[in-house]
């Protein structure tokens, strides 16, 4: 019963916050073709992001036994950082340019974590967070080195290391987003199809391979369809933190453990909290005139939801 | 003394009738990275019989079994299942074979009790396959069986450890195997629910499916199995019939405690007990 109004609720808080990121904006309240155009990117932007964040968290949090686990653990936001505060060292900036830096930074990084955490022909769940906490250090360190070296362009990296779903798209770059975005649904179909594997293994590794669970692939599967996932993320986004740690959470609450409703509730809630935290930028710009990144409003919305559920719980 | 061959004193059952089409051990080796377990083990379980496996602690019960269930793979040698090798079984067509009853079982995830047995539905399920109304009516049944049918909706965490350990004997079950090998399952379970388990070992035994039951109290393994396997520093020492096997002789040999002997009051079956001096 909870679990259907919680359905319910997700989606018209989701459609009726699209209508309003359509009609609202710093142009007021208008509704003319020119401005929808720049305004459907960047509703799709949004909901794509919070959605793909959120549903990666679900799935990493399922698989790494791990209630702390954020997207970013894996390291391959931190990859995309580099990627970017390179494209804007060598000044290949060109509106593409950038996010397919901030892609092979991602897949970098995957590879490395993915490569150091192996051993003996077999990867560990503790093994996959340990090598991702440190490419991410390693990473994070060779940006402020970038930052360092091309002074003029700190602001930008800092923008982009905290999100920002105001993106100038060009009609190529919406034709790759759209393309990527496509790829992407189908890799979280993926990771959809996985729901019972994920669930089985919440339980000890043995009992999860006596019924039948491949745990070695099922690991390098979901980590690399993961990192894949946050890496377009973060490629047309930015890092966008706090949605993939949290929203997981509000979602199991409303739904309980099974991942064939967390990981869909996943997707549709974290499209919800971005899509207010975008609109709270956007209020904000407005009274303002200042942009502030997304990473802060997100953490400034998602923290006391947080907190409230985590209280109730625990209580 | 506890070289490769174990003894044997009972002819019968160490060539099993129907040994083919149970568990072929051959010549396995098998070590941890600081210690050698088994050296060329080479024993067979026919399909059908009921095996307890017993020994002092860190003799390889426990890795034994993780063995047959394929949950370690041996460093050489082999072991063929119903007359193929065991690594050569897809895991999920395995699953639908031999259920693997861990000793401790933990739970990140607060399912329900009903939701953790369906979970044994896995191995006949494809990758988006809902569980089916026969699913459901499967895990009730098995859930049933244990006795905690009252539990059925209760978190599996908010259970005691002896409750949970049920489900999870309730889960293999569901998997319909034709071989169920057990790790100290008793461990955590009082009295009424050891003989409950106990007892539904042997039904399970008396229709037709194999048990291998690892143990740490002789009599009862002595009581419900017809083969005893004793293990003793990584080597199949003894195997054979619990009652020509439990004599104070064998126990001081391998745990070093000699014991006195009895009988069970009920079966006549050999028993032992702890002196107090």
């Amino acid at each position: 019963m909870r679990a259907k109004l919680g359905w319910v609720v997700l989606l018209v808080l989701l459609a009726g916050l699209s209508l309003l990121a359509l009609a609202f904006g710093p142009a007021g309240l208008t509704l003319d073709s020119q401005i929808l155009a720049s305004r459907v990117p960047r509703l799709l932007l949004t909901v794509f992001a919070g959605g793909i964040l959120a549903l990666v968290g679900a799935a990493l949090q399922g698989l790494l036994q791990n209630p702390l686990v954020d997207p970013y653990i894996i390291g391959s936001s931190s990859g995309a950082g580099v990627g970017v505060a390179l494209s804007l060292l060598l000044g290949w900036t060109s509106v593409i340019g950038r996010p397919i830096f901030a892609f092979a930074g991602a897949v970098g990084a995957l590879f490395l974590v993915y490569t150091m955490a192996r051993m003996r022909g077999k990867v560990s769940r503790l093994s996959l967070i340990l090598a991702g906490v440190a490419v991410s250090f390693v990473a994070s360190s060779l940006v402020m080195v970038l930052m360092v070296l091309s002074r003029e362009q700190l602001a930008q990296i800092i923008y982009f290391l905290m999100g920002s779903t105001k993106v100038v798209f060009t009609p190529t770059k919406l034709w790759v987003f759209v393309g990527s975005a496509v790829l992407s649904f189908a890799a979280a179909g993926r990771l959809l199809s996985r729901w019972r594997s994920l669930d089985i293994l919440s339980t000890n590794i043995e009992a999860a391979e006596s019924l039948g669970v491949d745990t070695q692939r099922l690991t390098t599967e979901v980590f690399v369809l993961s990192a894949l996932l946050i890496g377009v993320v973060v490629a047309f986004a930015g890092a966008i933190s706090f949605i993939g740690l949290v929203v997981p959470h509000i979602v199991r609450f409303m739904f309980g453990p099974r991942h064939l409703r967390v990981l869909p509730g996943s997707f549709l809630a974290g499209a919800v909290l971005l899509l207010a935290s975008d609109l709270c930028l956007r209020g904000f710009a407005m009274a303002t005139g200042v942009d502030l990144p997304l990473s802060v409003v997100t953490a400034l919305f998602g923290v006391p939801v947080f907190l409230y559920i985590m209280r109730r719980r625990l209580a | 003394m506890t070289r490769n061959t174990p003894r044997t004193r009972n002819t019968p059952h160490n060539t099993p009738t129907n040994s083919k089409s149970g568990f072929v051990v051959k010549e396995l080796c098998f070590s941890y990275a600081q210690k050698t377990l088994f050296e060329r083990l080479t024993v067979s379980i026919g399909r059908g019989e009921f095996c307890s496996v017993v020994g002092p602690n860190g003799a390889g019960k426990s890795t034994f079994i993780k063995l047959l269930s394929r949950l370690l793979e041996p460093q050489s040698g082999g072991i063929l299942f119903e007359e193929q090798l065991l690594s050569s079984y897809p895991r999920r067509e395995l699953a639908q074979r031999i259920a693997y009853v861990p000793q401790e079982s933990y739970f990140a995830l607060d399912f329900t009790v009903l939701e953790t047995v369906l979970q044994g539905r896995h191995p006949y399920l494809k990758p988006l396959e809902r569980y089916h109304s026969s699913d459901f009516a499967l895990a009730r049944q098995a859930i049933d069986r244990l006795g905690i049918s009252h539990l059925a909706d209760k978190g599996i965490n908010n259970i005691s450890s002896g409750e949970r350990q049920l489900a999870v004997i309730a889960r293999s079950l569901v998997q319909q195997p034709a071989v169920i090998l057990l790790d100290e399952p008793l461990n955590h379970l009082d009295l009424l629910h050891q003989q409950q388990v106990l007892f539904l070992l042997g039904e399970l035994h008396s229709e037709g499916m194999s048990v291998v039951l690892v143990a740490h109290d002789l009599n009862q393994a002595a009581l419900v199995s017809q083969r005893m396997l004793v293990f003793a520093e990584g080597q199949l020492v003894e195997d054979g019939k619990p009652d020509d096997l439990l004599t104070p002789d064998l126990v001081q040999r391998y745990w070093g405690i000699r014991p006195i002997e009895g009988r069970h009051p009920e079966s006549n079956k050999r028993q032992i007990f702890l002196p107090l001096k």
